[in-house]
């Protein structure tokens, strides 16, 4: 982005290959985008547990609407408990579509982008209002070869690569100074400006941030790239024709109430 | 004074019982069912209402804390580790390191201590949630390095101190009361993909 610092600390995560594909990274991306809602306070739990607990909701939403139909005598007081349940799981179900529908069109958004422009280099990922007040910003910088694979499924290199990113990013205490309360995650990501995905991403020339954010710099890199820093076959192209886009789907954080201490 | 550092001991211990019950619940050591979810902390957590387990962490932190020997008032006790090992072969897959300090810090509030407690629960959240599946039946252990010349209980035994190979660490956040300060270290086994 304009006014970054190119001196600025990386993170090194070292791969043990030569060139990453194209699902892989998709997945270390998504996963990194899950893991820094959940430990900057967006979301109450990971969003695998989200999901399950979504599945659970609509199961138990259509088996309260089947109860409720049926014309079964019961008491009335069961009837009451189970439409009062039955708000309640509506209403909890309503919170969390928005917010994995927001989740499912960035992913596709990500999965499109990466179809389009597999050698993407740079992908900046900022918690906040807008990158002019952001609250966090994280930066993914892929330095090596690139190979296309047929699909976007989870290969074993993808999870051991998260794994290692996300523990990485604990040991660094990420999200450690965040506060609670809802704000918005945005997606942003150098390419080349004939970059033609209109309903996804569009076009932020001159994007700057606020300078006195660091972002947090992630660079993933093969061994050999890591040991000699001169090595072509692993440097980034230096391709003078990128720009900056933003992806037009943000998600945005739930609001949760964490509870007082209990004696 | 005196029952206001019992009371923050016992967060201490209690913090550590309780994360130590979530830990075996998300690494699936014993079955989901065996588990209550309950509100600790300000957090959903889950306890485990195995009798076996519930009496072995019971007895663990009356060991440690509040009976005769009180090794934690005394800051005799300098850690507290959680191995989880293979059944059939006993070798060592995870291993998370509790390192208790004696320290005298400024006064902290119970809100202040529940946001760390809270901090830490997000990283273990995490970093069990990208971790690989156990997929094979697992046991757990406790080891606790005391001072020696610390009386221990006799019901606790000499042991090696059951480590893995090259691993993979990684730090937590600390969290503190006002008598003690708890780091906390995972050290995984390393990932086939990780090997040199």
């Amino acid at each position: 982005m304009e006014g970054e610092d190119e001196n600025s600390d990386y993170v090194d995560i070292i791969l043990p290959t030569e060139s990453l594909d194209t699902s892989a990274v998709f997945h270390v991306v998504n996963d990194f985008i899950g893991f820094i809602l959940f430990m900057h306070q967006q979301i109450p739990s990971v969003i695998e547990e989200m999901s399950q607990e979504f599945n659970e909701l609509q199961a138990e939403y259509g088996d309260l609407e089947v109860e409720l139909a049926s014309s079964e005598v019961k008491p009335l007081s069961t009837r009451r408990k189970q439409a009062s349940r039955r708000r309640e799981v509506k209403m909890r179900m309503k919170r969390q579509e928005n917010f994995m529908a927001s989740v499912s069109e960035l992913k596709e958004s990500l999965q499109l982008l990466i179809s389009e422009v597999p050698e993407i280099e740079k992908i900046s990922l900022v918690l906040g209002s807008s990158p002019l007040r952001p609250l966090h910003v994280y930066e993914l910088n892929f330095s090596l070869g690139r190979s296309v694979s047929g699909n976007f499924s989870r290969s074993k290199l993808a999870e051991s690569l998260s794994r290692k990113v996300i523990r990485t990013m604990i040991s660094r205490g990420a999200g450690s100074n965040s506060c609670p309360g809802p704000t918005k995650l945005l997606l942003f990501v150098k390419a080349p400006s004939s970059l033609n995905l209109p309903l996804h991403f569009l076009p932020k020339r001159g994007l700057r941030y606020n300078r006195k954010t660091m972002p947090d710099r992630l660079r993933f890199m093969c061994r050999t790239g890591a040991m000699d820093t001169h090595n072509e076959s692993c440097m980034p192209s230096s391709s003078t024709d990128l720009i900056w886009f933003q992806c037009r789907h943000t998600i945005k954080g739930l609001s949760f109430w964490t509870p007082p201490p209990e004696d | 004074m005196a029952s206001k550092t019992a009371i923050k001991d016992i967060i201490t211990l209690r913090g550590s019982a309780a994360i130590v019950s979530d830990i075996l619940y998300n690494r699936g050591l014993y079955p989901a069912e065996s588990f209550a979810r309950v509100k600790k902390y300000g957090l959903p957590m889950l306890l485990s209402q195995d009798e076996g387990v519930k009496a072995f962490i019971s007895n663990l932190t009356t060991q440690l804390s509040g009976n005769k020997l009180k090794m934690l008032e005394a800051g005799k006790l300098q850690r507290v580790v959680l191995v989880i090992m293979s059944r059939e072969t006993g070798e060592v897959l995870e291993r998370w390191n509790f390192s208790t300090e004696t320290e005298v810090s400024r006064e902290k509030s119970d809100t202040e201590i529940m946001r760390e407690i809270q901090a830490i629960m997000r990283q273990i959240a995490s970093s069990i949630a990208y971790s690989l599946c156990l997929d094979e039946p697992c046991v757990f252990d406790v080891l606790a390095y005391t001072d020696k010349d610390c009386t221990v209980p006799f019901t606790w035994i000499e042991s090696d101190p059951k480590l893995i190979t090259n691993p993979q660490m990684v730090k937590l956040h600390s969290f503190d009361t006002k008598i003690h300060k708890v780091d906390t270290l995972v050290s995984y086994k390393n990932d086939e993909l990780d090997e040199p």
